[in-house]
Protein backbone atom coordinates (compact mmCIF):
# COMPACT_ATOMS: atom_id res chain seq x y z
CA UNK A 1 0.00 0.00 0.00
CA UNK A 2 2.70 2.18 1.28
CA UNK A 3 4.81 1.60 -2.38
CA UNK A 4 1.62 2.17 -4.03
CA UNK A 5 1.55 5.35 -2.48
CA UNK A 6 5.24 6.41 -3.08
CA UNK A 7 4.93 5.30 -6.87
CA UNK A 8 1.98 7.45 -6.89
CA UNK A 9 3.83 10.33 -5.37
CA UNK A 10 6.76 9.53 -8.19
CA UNK A 11 4.73 9.87 -10.98
CA UNK A 12 3.35 13.18 -9.93
CA UNK A 13 6.90 14.47 -9.33
CA UNK A 14 7.66 13.55 -12.83
CA UNK A 15 4.91 15.15 -14.51
CA UNK A 16 5.27 18.21 -12.25
CA UNK A 17 8.52 18.92 -13.01
CA UNK A 18 8.29 18.22 -16.54
CA UNK A 19 5.29 20.67 -16.92
CA UNK A 20 7.31 23.36 -14.80
CA UNK A 21 9.95 22.99 -17.04
CA UNK A 22 7.60 23.62 -19.86
CA UNK A 23 6.31 26.81 -18.06
CA UNK A 24 9.73 27.88 -17.56
CA UNK A 25 10.44 27.51 -21.21
CA UNK A 26 7.21 29.45 -22.21
CA UNK A 27 7.77 32.22 -20.25
CA UNK A 28 11.84 32.57 -21.14
CA UNK A 29 10.63 32.35 -24.72
CA UNK A 30 7.92 34.90 -24.60
CA UNK A 31 9.93 37.44 -22.43
CA UNK A 32 12.25 37.50 -25.51
CA UNK A 33 15.25 36.21 -23.99
CA UNK A 34 14.85 32.89 -25.36
CA UNK A 35 18.77 33.56 -27.37
CA UNK A 36 19.45 30.07 -26.46
CA UNK A 37 16.34 28.48 -27.46
CA UNK A 38 16.43 30.31 -30.95
CA UNK A 39 20.42 29.22 -31.67
CA UNK A 40 19.38 25.91 -30.77
CA UNK A 41 16.48 25.92 -33.34
CA UNK A 42 18.58 27.74 -36.20
CA UNK A 43 21.67 25.05 -35.57
CA UNK A 44 18.54 21.77 -35.66
CA UNK A 45 17.35 23.46 -38.88
CA UNK A 46 20.81 24.03 -40.53
CA UNK A 47 21.73 20.19 -39.46
CA UNK A 48 18.48 19.09 -40.91
CA UNK A 49 18.76 21.90 -44.17
CA UNK A 50 19.77 19.13 -46.47
CA UNK A 51 17.43 16.30 -45.66
CA UNK A 52 14.18 19.33 -46.26
CA UNK A 53 16.20 19.97 -49.38
CA UNK A 54 16.81 16.15 -50.54
CA UNK A 55 12.65 15.68 -49.66
CA UNK A 56 11.88 18.42 -51.26
CA UNK A 57 13.80 17.06 -54.41
CA UNK A 58 12.47 13.36 -54.08
CA UNK A 59 9.04 13.97 -53.43
CA UNK A 60 8.68 17.20 -55.92
CA UNK A 61 7.83 15.39 -58.88
CA UNK A 62 5.34 13.00 -57.08
CA UNK A 63 3.48 16.21 -55.76
CA UNK A 64 3.52 18.04 -59.16
CA UNK A 65 2.01 14.63 -60.60
CA UNK A 66 -0.66 14.42 -57.65
CA UNK A 67 -1.48 17.93 -58.57
CA UNK A 68 -1.60 17.58 -61.97
CA UNK A 69 -4.50 14.40 -61.78
CA UNK A 70 -6.19 16.06 -58.79
CA UNK A 71 -6.37 19.70 -60.11
CA UNK A 72 -6.29 19.32 -63.33
CA UNK A 73 -9.47 21.25 -64.39
CA UNK A 74 -8.31 24.16 -61.90
CA UNK A 75 -5.01 24.11 -63.77
CA UNK A 76 -6.87 24.74 -67.07
CA UNK A 77 -9.24 27.30 -65.92
CA UNK A 78 -5.83 29.11 -64.69
CA UNK A 79 -4.04 28.52 -67.68
CA UNK A 80 -6.75 29.63 -69.75
CA UNK A 81 -7.03 32.59 -67.78
CA UNK A 82 -3.31 33.13 -67.84
CA UNK A 83 -3.37 33.85 -71.46
CA UNK A 84 -6.08 36.20 -70.83
CA UNK A 85 -4.22 38.14 -68.98
CA UNK A 86 -0.84 37.73 -70.99
CA UNK A 87 -2.88 39.32 -73.67
CA UNK A 88 -3.83 41.86 -71.74
CA UNK A 89 -0.34 42.54 -70.61
CA UNK A 90 1.02 42.65 -73.62
CA UNK A 91 -1.44 45.61 -74.75
CA UNK A 92 -0.50 47.50 -71.68
CA UNK A 93 3.09 47.17 -72.28
CA UNK A 94 3.42 50.34 -74.43
CA UNK A 95 0.97 52.62 -71.98
CA UNK A 96 3.06 51.10 -68.53
CA UNK A 97 6.48 52.14 -70.61
CA UNK A 98 5.07 55.70 -70.94
CA UNK A 99 4.16 56.19 -67.36
CA UNK A 100 7.41 54.53 -66.30
CA UNK A 101 9.14 57.34 -68.01
CA UNK A 102 6.60 59.88 -66.83
CA UNK A 103 7.38 58.70 -63.35
CA UNK A 104 11.09 58.72 -63.93
CA UNK A 105 10.53 62.69 -64.79
CA UNK A 106 9.00 63.67 -61.70
CA UNK A 107 10.93 61.88 -59.49
CA UNK A 108 13.91 63.36 -61.02
CA UNK A 109 12.04 66.58 -60.92
CA UNK A 110 11.56 65.63 -57.02
CA UNK A 111 15.06 64.92 -56.29
CA UNK A 112 13.73 61.57 -55.15
CA UNK A 113 15.70 58.37 -55.94
CA UNK A 114 13.40 55.13 -56.73
CA UNK A 115 14.14 53.43 -53.76
CA UNK A 116 12.68 50.29 -54.23
CA UNK A 117 14.77 49.80 -57.44
CA UNK A 118 17.92 50.31 -55.94
CA UNK A 119 17.80 48.25 -53.09
CA UNK A 120 20.21 45.21 -53.29
CA UNK A 121 18.66 41.33 -53.80
CA UNK A 122 18.94 37.71 -53.06
CA UNK A 123 16.94 35.34 -55.48
CA UNK A 124 15.92 32.69 -52.86
CA UNK A 125 14.34 28.78 -53.30
CA UNK A 126 11.27 28.46 -51.45
CA UNK A 127 10.95 25.22 -49.20
CA UNK A 128 7.50 24.50 -49.69
CA UNK A 129 7.05 21.89 -46.73
CA UNK A 130 5.25 23.46 -43.53
CA UNK A 131 6.83 21.49 -40.65
CA UNK A 132 3.52 21.98 -38.78
CA UNK A 133 -0.24 22.73 -39.46
CA UNK A 134 0.22 25.40 -36.89
CA UNK A 135 2.64 27.69 -38.34
CA UNK A 136 1.93 29.90 -41.74
CA UNK A 137 5.77 30.59 -42.49
CA UNK A 138 7.46 29.48 -45.43
CA UNK A 139 11.49 28.14 -45.56
CA UNK A 140 14.21 29.76 -47.85
CA UNK A 141 17.33 28.25 -48.66
CA UNK A 142 18.93 31.21 -48.06
CA UNK A 143 20.21 32.41 -44.68
CA UNK A 144 22.49 34.58 -42.54
CA UNK A 145 25.87 34.20 -44.99
CA UNK A 146 24.12 35.01 -47.62
CA UNK A 147 23.42 38.55 -45.75
CA UNK A 148 19.77 37.79 -45.19
CA UNK A 149 19.15 39.37 -41.73
CA UNK A 150 15.92 39.89 -39.61
CA UNK A 151 12.86 42.22 -40.76
CA UNK A 152 13.85 42.17 -44.24
CA UNK A 153 11.54 42.63 -46.99
CA UNK A 154 10.27 39.18 -49.13
CA UNK A 155 8.59 39.83 -52.53
CA UNK A 156 7.87 37.46 -55.72
CA UNK A 157 7.23 38.87 -58.99
CA UNK A 158 4.21 40.02 -58.30
CA UNK A 159 4.16 41.79 -55.07
CA UNK A 160 4.93 41.43 -50.92
CA UNK A 161 5.23 38.15 -49.95
CA UNK A 162 6.09 39.33 -46.33
CA UNK A 163 9.12 39.63 -43.68
CA UNK A 164 11.89 37.41 -42.83
CA UNK A 165 11.45 36.13 -39.55
CA UNK A 166 14.50 33.54 -38.42
CA UNK A 167 17.80 33.73 -39.78
CA UNK A 168 19.91 30.76 -39.28
CA UNK A 169 23.56 30.03 -41.14
CA UNK A 170 22.22 28.73 -44.05
CA UNK A 171 17.57 29.07 -43.95
CA UNK A 172 15.84 31.69 -43.08
CA UNK A 173 11.95 31.52 -42.19
CA UNK A 174 9.51 34.13 -43.61
CA UNK A 175 6.05 35.34 -42.09
CA UNK A 176 3.93 35.61 -44.21
CA UNK A 177 1.65 38.89 -45.18
CA UNK A 178 -1.59 36.74 -44.45
CA UNK A 179 -0.44 35.90 -40.92
CA UNK A 180 -2.49 37.16 -38.48
CA UNK A 181 0.37 38.58 -36.43
CA UNK A 182 1.65 40.57 -39.79
CA UNK A 183 1.11 44.13 -39.62
CA UNK A 184 3.14 46.83 -42.09
CA UNK A 185 2.31 50.86 -42.63
CA UNK A 186 0.64 50.98 -46.19
CA UNK A 187 -0.53 53.39 -48.65
CA UNK A 188 -3.40 53.81 -50.86
CA UNK A 189 -2.17 55.63 -54.13
CA UNK A 190 -4.80 57.12 -55.47
CA UNK A 191 -5.23 59.36 -51.98
CA UNK A 192 -2.36 59.00 -50.75
CA UNK A 193 -3.72 57.86 -47.52
CA UNK A 194 -2.35 55.54 -44.72
CA UNK A 195 -3.14 53.08 -42.79
CA UNK A 196 -1.79 49.76 -41.33
CA UNK A 197 -2.30 46.39 -42.92
CA UNK A 198 -3.15 43.36 -40.76
CA UNK A 199 -3.22 39.66 -42.03
CA UNK A 200 -6.50 37.87 -41.81
CA UNK A 201 -5.33 34.31 -41.70
CA UNK A 202 -5.04 31.68 -44.01
CA UNK A 203 -6.21 32.07 -47.81
CA UNK A 204 -8.07 34.94 -46.32
CA UNK A 205 -7.53 38.48 -47.69
CA UNK A 206 -5.75 41.41 -45.82
CA UNK A 207 -7.23 44.14 -44.02
CA UNK A 208 -6.33 47.67 -43.84
CA UNK A 209 -7.56 50.03 -40.75
CA UNK A 210 -6.95 53.57 -39.75
CA UNK A 211 -8.43 54.61 -43.20
CA UNK A 212 -10.03 58.23 -42.35
CA UNK A 213 -14.36 57.90 -43.13
CA UNK A 214 -14.13 61.03 -45.78
CA UNK A 215 -11.21 59.22 -48.16
CA UNK A 216 -12.31 58.00 -50.78
CA UNK A 217 -11.30 54.66 -51.96
CA UNK A 218 -12.37 52.35 -54.90
CA UNK A 219 -12.06 48.93 -55.20
CA UNK A 220 -9.57 47.90 -57.45
CA UNK A 221 -7.27 50.98 -56.28
CA UNK A 222 -3.36 49.23 -55.57
CA UNK A 223 -2.05 49.37 -51.84
CA UNK A 224 1.92 49.90 -51.76
CA UNK A 225 4.24 50.04 -48.47
CA UNK A 226 4.21 53.40 -47.07
CA UNK A 227 7.86 53.23 -45.76
CA UNK A 228 7.61 55.42 -42.44
CA UNK A 229 10.93 56.04 -40.61
CA UNK A 230 11.58 52.84 -38.68
CA UNK A 231 9.23 50.87 -40.28
CA UNK A 232 11.26 47.23 -41.79
CA UNK A 233 9.78 48.04 -45.16
CA UNK A 234 10.83 50.54 -47.61
CA UNK A 235 8.11 52.78 -49.67
CA UNK A 236 6.52 51.44 -52.68
CA UNK A 237 6.44 47.68 -52.28
CA UNK A 238 3.40 46.50 -54.31
CA UNK A 239 1.19 44.87 -51.68
CA UNK A 240 -2.11 44.07 -53.73
CA UNK A 241 -5.48 45.46 -54.46
CA UNK A 242 -8.59 46.92 -52.88
CA UNK A 243 -11.47 44.57 -52.82
CA UNK A 244 -14.46 45.75 -50.34
CA UNK A 245 -14.54 49.21 -48.30
CA UNK A 246 -17.37 49.04 -45.85
CA UNK A 247 -16.96 52.07 -43.18
CA UNK A 248 -17.61 51.57 -39.67
CA UNK A 249 -18.70 54.38 -37.86
CA UNK A 250 -17.99 52.90 -34.72
CA UNK A 251 -14.13 53.18 -35.26
CA UNK A 252 -14.66 56.21 -37.32
CA UNK A 253 -12.49 54.51 -39.99
CA UNK A 254 -13.10 52.23 -43.19
CA UNK A 255 -12.09 48.97 -43.21
CA UNK A 256 -10.61 47.99 -46.36
CA UNK A 257 -9.99 44.27 -47.68
CA UNK A 258 -7.08 43.75 -49.89
CA UNK A 259 -6.14 41.03 -51.91
CA UNK A 260 -2.43 40.34 -52.15
CA UNK A 261 -0.84 41.10 -55.38
CA UNK A 262 2.02 37.95 -54.98
CA UNK A 263 0.23 34.38 -55.11
CA UNK A 264 1.22 33.01 -51.56
CA UNK A 265 -0.04 29.20 -52.04
CA UNK A 266 2.62 28.97 -55.76
CA UNK A 267 5.94 30.30 -54.23
CA UNK A 268 8.98 28.69 -55.62
CA UNK A 269 11.22 31.22 -55.71
CA UNK A 270 11.20 34.76 -54.21
CA UNK A 271 13.43 37.58 -53.64
CA UNK A 272 14.96 38.82 -50.22
CA UNK A 273 15.28 42.87 -50.25
CA UNK A 274 18.84 43.15 -48.40
CA UNK A 275 16.60 46.53 -46.85
CA UNK A 276 17.68 47.51 -43.58
CA UNK A 277 15.64 50.27 -42.47
CA UNK A 278 17.20 53.91 -40.85
CA UNK A 279 16.28 53.45 -37.07
CA UNK A 280 16.06 56.82 -36.00
CA UNK A 281 18.52 57.64 -32.70
CA UNK A 282 16.50 57.20 -29.46
CA UNK A 283 15.72 59.91 -27.55
CA UNK A 284 17.28 60.03 -24.61
CA UNK A 285 15.07 61.95 -21.39
CA UNK A 286 16.91 62.79 -18.98
CA UNK A 287 14.40 62.30 -15.81
CA UNK A 288 16.68 63.13 -13.38
CA UNK A 289 15.76 65.17 -10.43
CA UNK A 290 17.20 68.77 -11.09
CA UNK A 291 17.25 71.38 -8.85
CA UNK A 292 13.65 72.81 -7.76
CA UNK A 293 13.41 75.99 -10.01
CA UNK A 294 13.14 79.51 -8.27
CA UNK A 295 9.54 80.73 -7.55
CA UNK A 296 8.52 82.81 -9.77
CA UNK A 297 6.87 86.38 -8.07
CA UNK A 298 5.69 87.83 -11.07
CA UNK A 299 3.46 84.49 -11.77
CA UNK A 300 2.56 82.98 -8.88
CA UNK A 301 1.07 86.34 -7.68
CA UNK A 302 -1.38 86.37 -11.05
CA UNK B 1 13.44 4.62 -19.03
CA UNK B 2 15.89 3.88 -15.72
CA UNK B 3 18.59 2.41 -17.70
CA UNK B 4 21.07 4.20 -20.39
CA UNK B 5 19.39 1.56 -23.33
CA UNK B 6 15.51 2.89 -23.68
CA UNK B 7 17.45 5.93 -23.04
CA UNK B 8 19.36 5.60 -26.35
CA UNK B 9 17.04 3.42 -27.92
CA UNK B 10 13.87 6.48 -27.72
CA UNK B 11 16.57 9.07 -28.80
CA UNK B 12 17.45 7.30 -31.99
CA UNK B 13 13.50 6.88 -32.35
CA UNK B 14 13.22 10.83 -32.07
CA UNK B 15 15.67 11.54 -34.27
CA UNK B 16 14.19 9.21 -36.84
CA UNK B 17 11.34 10.10 -35.82
CA UNK B 18 12.18 13.70 -37.08
CA UNK B 19 14.33 13.37 -39.97
CA UNK B 20 11.20 11.74 -41.40
CA UNK B 21 9.05 14.37 -40.89
CA UNK B 22 11.29 16.77 -42.13
CA UNK B 23 12.58 14.58 -45.30
CA UNK B 24 9.12 12.98 -46.24
CA UNK B 25 5.82 13.68 -43.78
CA UNK B 26 6.41 17.56 -44.63
CA UNK B 27 6.58 17.08 -48.42
CA UNK B 28 3.04 14.87 -47.92
CA UNK B 29 0.07 16.83 -46.75
CA UNK B 30 -2.94 14.34 -47.66
CA UNK B 31 -6.09 17.22 -47.69
CA UNK B 32 -3.60 19.76 -46.82
CA UNK B 33 -2.60 18.36 -43.32
CA UNK B 34 0.79 17.89 -41.90
CA UNK B 35 1.00 14.04 -40.06
CA UNK B 36 2.70 14.68 -37.16
CA UNK B 37 4.41 11.55 -36.52
CA UNK B 38 5.67 12.73 -33.10
CA UNK B 39 1.88 13.54 -31.94
CA UNK B 40 1.26 9.73 -32.73
CA UNK B 41 4.45 8.71 -31.13
CA UNK B 42 4.00 10.32 -27.63
CA UNK B 43 0.27 8.81 -27.64
CA UNK B 44 1.96 5.19 -28.31
CA UNK B 45 4.56 5.56 -25.78
CA UNK B 46 2.01 6.46 -23.13
CA UNK B 47 -0.30 3.34 -24.29
CA UNK B 48 2.73 1.29 -24.20
CA UNK B 49 5.18 2.29 -21.04
CA UNK B 50 1.97 3.55 -18.61
CA UNK B 51 1.36 7.01 -17.14
CA UNK B 52 4.85 8.07 -16.36
CA UNK B 53 6.70 6.63 -19.15
CA UNK B 54 4.31 8.07 -21.65
CA UNK B 55 5.08 11.60 -19.72
CA UNK B 56 8.84 11.39 -19.47
CA UNK B 57 8.79 9.83 -23.72
CA UNK B 58 5.89 12.62 -24.60
CA UNK B 59 8.41 14.92 -22.89
CA UNK B 60 11.25 13.55 -25.24
CA UNK B 61 8.85 14.16 -28.17
CA UNK B 62 7.53 17.84 -27.28
CA UNK B 63 11.23 18.76 -27.29
CA UNK B 64 11.75 17.55 -30.47
CA UNK B 65 8.83 19.54 -32.13
CA UNK B 66 9.59 22.66 -30.27
CA UNK B 67 13.15 22.44 -31.77
CA UNK B 68 11.38 22.42 -35.67
CA UNK B 69 8.30 23.81 -35.30
CA UNK B 70 8.57 27.63 -34.38
CA UNK B 71 5.49 27.81 -32.05
CA UNK B 72 6.85 29.58 -29.11
CA UNK B 73 8.86 27.42 -27.17
CA UNK B 74 7.93 24.92 -24.76
CA UNK B 75 4.39 24.89 -25.99
CA UNK B 76 5.14 21.52 -27.78
CA UNK B 77 6.60 19.89 -24.75
CA UNK B 78 3.66 20.97 -22.07
CA UNK B 79 0.81 19.07 -24.62
CA UNK B 80 2.96 16.17 -25.65
CA UNK B 81 4.23 15.46 -21.94
CA UNK B 82 0.52 15.69 -20.80
CA UNK B 83 -0.57 13.61 -23.98
CA UNK B 84 1.78 10.72 -22.66
CA UNK B 85 0.67 11.01 -19.39
CA UNK B 86 -3.06 10.92 -20.21
CA UNK B 87 -2.57 7.74 -22.98
CA UNK B 88 -0.91 5.98 -19.57
CA UNK B 89 -4.09 6.79 -18.17
CA UNK B 90 -6.10 5.66 -20.48
CA UNK B 91 -4.36 2.59 -21.71
CA UNK B 92 -4.64 1.28 -17.89
CA UNK B 93 -8.56 1.76 -18.12
CA UNK B 94 -9.24 -0.42 -21.39
CA UNK B 95 -6.93 -3.07 -20.40
CA UNK B 96 -5.66 -6.06 -22.36
CA UNK B 97 -7.82 -4.67 -25.42
CA UNK B 98 -7.31 -6.05 -28.96
CA UNK B 99 -5.04 -4.84 -31.54
CA UNK B 100 -7.53 -3.20 -33.63
CA UNK B 101 -9.56 -1.55 -30.55
CA UNK B 102 -5.80 -0.73 -29.47
CA UNK B 103 -5.69 1.82 -32.99
CA UNK B 104 -8.85 2.39 -32.42
CA UNK B 105 -8.15 4.10 -28.94
CA UNK B 106 -4.56 5.38 -30.14
CA UNK B 107 -6.56 7.57 -33.13
CA UNK B 108 -8.57 9.04 -30.84
CA UNK B 109 -6.09 10.34 -28.66
CA UNK B 110 -4.12 11.64 -31.55
CA UNK B 111 -7.64 13.38 -32.08
CA UNK B 112 -7.23 14.33 -28.87
CA UNK B 113 -3.95 15.73 -29.04
CA UNK B 114 -4.78 17.99 -31.44
CA UNK B 115 -7.03 19.91 -29.51
CA UNK B 116 -5.11 20.14 -26.79
CA UNK B 117 -2.29 21.49 -28.66
CA UNK B 118 -5.12 23.89 -30.36
CA UNK B 119 -6.57 24.97 -26.44
CA UNK B 120 -2.97 25.48 -25.81
CA UNK B 121 -2.85 27.72 -28.60
CA UNK B 122 -6.15 29.64 -27.61
CA UNK B 123 -4.54 29.99 -23.62
CA UNK B 124 -1.80 31.67 -25.57
CA UNK B 125 -3.61 33.66 -27.91
CA UNK B 126 -1.87 31.79 -31.35
CA UNK B 127 -4.53 33.21 -33.74
CA UNK B 128 -2.30 30.87 -36.15
CA UNK B 129 -3.31 28.02 -34.08
CA UNK B 130 -6.64 28.96 -33.24
CA UNK B 131 -7.56 29.76 -37.42
CA UNK B 132 -5.76 26.55 -38.21
CA UNK B 133 -8.50 24.16 -39.62
CA UNK B 134 -8.74 22.00 -36.43
CA UNK B 135 -11.00 19.48 -37.19
CA UNK B 136 -9.46 17.98 -40.40
CA UNK B 137 -6.04 18.08 -38.84
CA UNK B 138 -7.12 15.81 -35.94
CA UNK B 139 -9.51 13.49 -38.43
CA UNK B 140 -6.28 12.78 -40.91
CA UNK B 141 -3.92 12.61 -37.81
CA UNK B 142 -5.68 10.34 -36.39
CA UNK B 143 -6.34 8.42 -39.63
CA UNK B 144 -3.05 8.15 -39.79
CA UNK B 145 -2.55 7.00 -36.33
CA UNK B 146 -5.03 4.48 -36.97
CA UNK B 147 -3.40 2.58 -39.78
CA UNK B 148 0.51 3.40 -38.36
CA UNK B 149 -0.56 2.27 -34.89
CA UNK B 150 0.95 -1.61 -35.40
CA UNK B 151 4.61 -0.32 -36.85
CA UNK B 152 4.62 2.41 -34.52
CA UNK B 153 3.63 0.69 -31.48
CA UNK B 154 6.05 -2.43 -32.25
CA UNK B 155 8.92 0.26 -32.65
CA UNK B 156 8.36 2.45 -29.32
CA UNK B 157 7.93 -1.17 -27.63
CA UNK B 158 11.68 -1.75 -29.10
CA UNK B 159 12.68 1.81 -27.89
CA UNK B 160 11.17 1.43 -24.35
CA UNK B 161 12.18 -2.05 -24.11
CA UNK B 162 8.90 -3.36 -23.49
CA UNK B 163 8.23 -6.76 -23.73
CA UNK B 164 4.88 -7.42 -26.26
CA UNK B 165 2.39 -9.21 -24.08
CA UNK B 166 2.12 -12.63 -24.60
CA UNK B 167 -1.27 -14.03 -24.67
CA UNK B 168 -1.50 -16.88 -22.44
CA UNK B 169 -3.61 -20.29 -24.10
CA UNK B 170 -6.54 -20.01 -21.48
CA UNK B 171 -7.31 -16.01 -22.57
CA UNK B 172 -6.49 -16.64 -25.68
CA UNK B 173 -9.16 -19.13 -25.86
CA UNK B 174 -11.64 -16.61 -23.80
CA UNK B 175 -10.56 -14.02 -26.10
CA UNK B 176 -11.39 -16.31 -29.44
CA UNK B 177 -14.69 -17.43 -27.73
Amino acid sequence: MARRAGNRRRLWLRLGLLVVTAIALLTLDARGSGGVLDTARGAVLDVLGPVRTFGDWVTGPIRDAWRGVVSYDDLEADNAQLRGELAEAEASILRVGELERDRQELLALLGARDTVQAIPRITARVIDAPLSNFERTIELDKGHRDGVRNGMPVESGHGLVGRVEEVSANRSRVELLTDPNFDAGVRIVRSGDDGLVSGGGPDRDLEVSYIELETVVIPGETVVTSGFAGSTFPAGLLLGTVTDVVPDAVRGAQRVTVHPAADLTRLRWVQVLLYEPDVPEPVIVDREPGPEPEPDAGSSAS
Amino acid sequence: MASSGPLARSALLLVGAVVIHVGLLSHMTPAGVVIDPLVVLAVVGGMVGGRGTGASFGAGCGLATDLIVYTPFGMSLLVLTLVGYLSGIIAEQIGSAGRIARAAVAAALTAGGIGLFACAGWLLDLAHVTEAPIVRIAIVTALAALVAHPLVERVVRWALVIRPRIVTGREGRSRGG
